[in-house]
């Protein structure tokens, strides 16, 4: 790969999926520090690697499904530890985001979720998949899934009153 | 009024961070091997698992020699290993036979197939379970395959490494690999293997005699381009010992200096099983990074675990002449001095350790001795 199109393609793919790992290894791992390892594992990947996607759509499918292949790897550690302090969450977001007491209840009650909860309320609701979809990318059945959508909202219901659920 | 979609956006990147995310990429890309670190990561049944050496692993490692974090030996580890009986029941037993574990009864039948841990081999470092599934309406599983010898299988929830077993036996952290292949196409059963790289800071630390829990909770195929079919849902738990015959063949070492990428080491220790090689050294010059007990790994703990770490292609030379390269991807263990550092390598495929003749690492050839 010439270096401008290595350049190019590096500034494209951070830009298109940084984010979107972060948020998902951290629906995970609740970790910042390792959820930014999996970010540069997972792009430095698709940058070196020849794999060729048919479209957009299936390059991000498989940076999802390598993110949680990768997620759940790192949960297997016996050495990972889930504590992580909520200032340090906040460290890598953009520092002139502004936070509003609401928005800590919303946080914590989020990250009370177990994490498969998590996963696949983030890929509903914010990367817009339907069950089917989350289905085949956590390898879980759609029946699971469902399940895990709905017992999270009723959680999260709960927790915060109604408010935001 | 906040929501998901709130919590969500406010979890992103700086543009700061984006920009310095850009420049890592391009350097690395132009330079470091990754195909192994992510090998592990994907569990994938590949064709090849060189060195394995994952760049998570070393996150962990750092981890351990940087915050001083108790091992759980002693008190603790037997508190953990009763406390685990206690909720568990009692393991399966383990037979040691010429060398190899054979646990009883450790069998499960679930959604018409039959799991048995059926042979457990490793050194004090390592160690790989095979497994055999079989169907039981006695018709075989399709083992047409692109990538032999192994099997376009995966099994979900692989690789789980047993904390508790770990962590009583003073064993801090672990990697893995695991793939499938057909030792009988005679037979209706496939075997699936899973193998364990353990580390600890701890040199006594060992895994054998203890409790292992592995469960299973699917068994997929997977297609050339990846697509995943589930071949039957069920849920394979199983309990059993982890005894085995320690096969490490310790390899005289007298001190002798090798180069690392930027720095010369001394060479302490070094074990060659027929699973691994596994040696510690103590590196000239320490690595310069502050303690991050969170476990976040900095630009400069990332370059200088690196520096201590990558040993760059470590050769096996057999007596008939032939060689196994091994490429080291910088995994492995710094010490909380910053200069002692262990590590662990997986060989592809199961060597014979008796037809070794040297090792060489950075420079410097390690004679084998007769076993």
């Amino acid at each position: 790969m010439g270096e401008i199109r290595l350049h190019n393609r590096a500034s494209y793919l951070v830009d298109t999926y940084a984010d979107t790992i972060l948020r998902l290894s951290y629906s995970y791992l609740q970790s910042t520090a390792d959820a930014e390892d999996i970010t540069q594992d997972i792009l430095l990947k698709l940058l070196t690697a020849h794999t060729e996607f048919v479209s957009q759509e299936h390059e991000k499918a498989w940076i999802i499904r390598s993110t949680i292949n990768a997620c759940k790897d790192l949960l297997k550690s016996a050495r990972y530890s889930r504590v992580q302090a909520l200032d340090e969450r906040l460290e890598l977001v953009d520092e002139t985001a502004e936070f509003d007491t609401a928005q800590f209840d919303v946080l914590a009650a989020v990250e009370s979720l177990p994490s498969t909860y998590r996963s696949s309320i983030y890929l509903r609701y914010y990367e817009g998949y339907s069950s089917k979809e989350i289905a085949t990318l956590t390898r879980q059945s759609v029946t699971a899934v469902d399940k895990q959508i709905s017992r999270g909202r009723k959680i999260l219901k709960h927790q915060l009153e109604g408010e935001y659920a | 009024m906040s929501t998901y979609q709130d919590y969500f956006d406010n979890l992103h990147y700086s543009d700061q961070t984006k920009q310095k995310m850009k420049g890592w990429l391009v350097e690395h890309a132009r330079t470091t091997h990754i195909n192994s670190a992510m090998d592990i990561l994907e569990l994938k049944p590949k064709a090849k698992h060189h060195s394995f050496a994952a760049a998570a692993a070393i996150v962990f490692a750092l981890l351990i020699g940087t915050s001083g974090v108790a091992y759980a030996t002693g008190n603790l580890g037997r508190a953990l290993t009763f406390i685990d009986t206690v909720f568990n029941g009692a393991p399966a037993e383990t037979r040691v036979v010429e060398h190899i574990g054979r646990p009883l009864d450790a069998q499960v039948s679930d959604a018409g197939i039959t799991v048995s841990a059926e042979a457990i081999i490793g050194d004090r470092s390592s160690y790989a379970v095979i497994y055999s599934l079989e169907k039981d309406d006695g018709t075989a599983f399709d083992t047409t395959t692109s990538t032999a010898p192994y099997l376009p299988y995966v099994m979900d929830n692989a690789l789980q490494t047993d904390d508790v077993a770990l962590f009583a036996r003073g064993i801090s952290g672990a990697t893995g690999e695991s793939y499938f292949f057909d030792e009988n196409p005679d037979d209706n059963a496939i075997q699936y293997v899973e193998k364990y790289n353990l580390m600890s800071e701890n040199a006594s630390a060992s895994i054998v005699g203890a409790t292992v829990n592995t469960g299973f909770s699917g068994l997929l195929h997977e297609d050339d381009q990846g697509h995943m079919t589930p071949i039957a849902e069920g849920n394979w738990n199983l309990r059993f010992t982890l005894d085995y015959e320690d096969l490490s063949h310790k390899v005289p070492v007298a001190g002798e200096k090798f180069s690392l990428s930027q720095c010369e080491a001394t060479i302490t220790d070094m074990h060659i099983s027929p699973l691994s090689l596994s040696f510690s050294y103590v590196a000239d010059s320490p690595a310069y990074f502050d303690d991050e007990p969170s476990g976040k790994m900095s630009d400069s703990m990332a370059q200088e675990s690196a520096r201590l770490l990558d040993c760059g292609d470590i050769v096996v030379t057999m007596k008939d002449g032939s060689t196994i390269v091994q490429k080291d991807m910088g995994g492995g263990t710094i010490a909380s001095d910053k200069s002692t550092c262990q590590k662990n390598q997986f060989f592809d495929s199961i060597i014979d350790v008796d037809e070794v003749a040297s090792i060489t690492i950075g420079g410097t050839c390690f004679e084998v001795s007769e076993s």
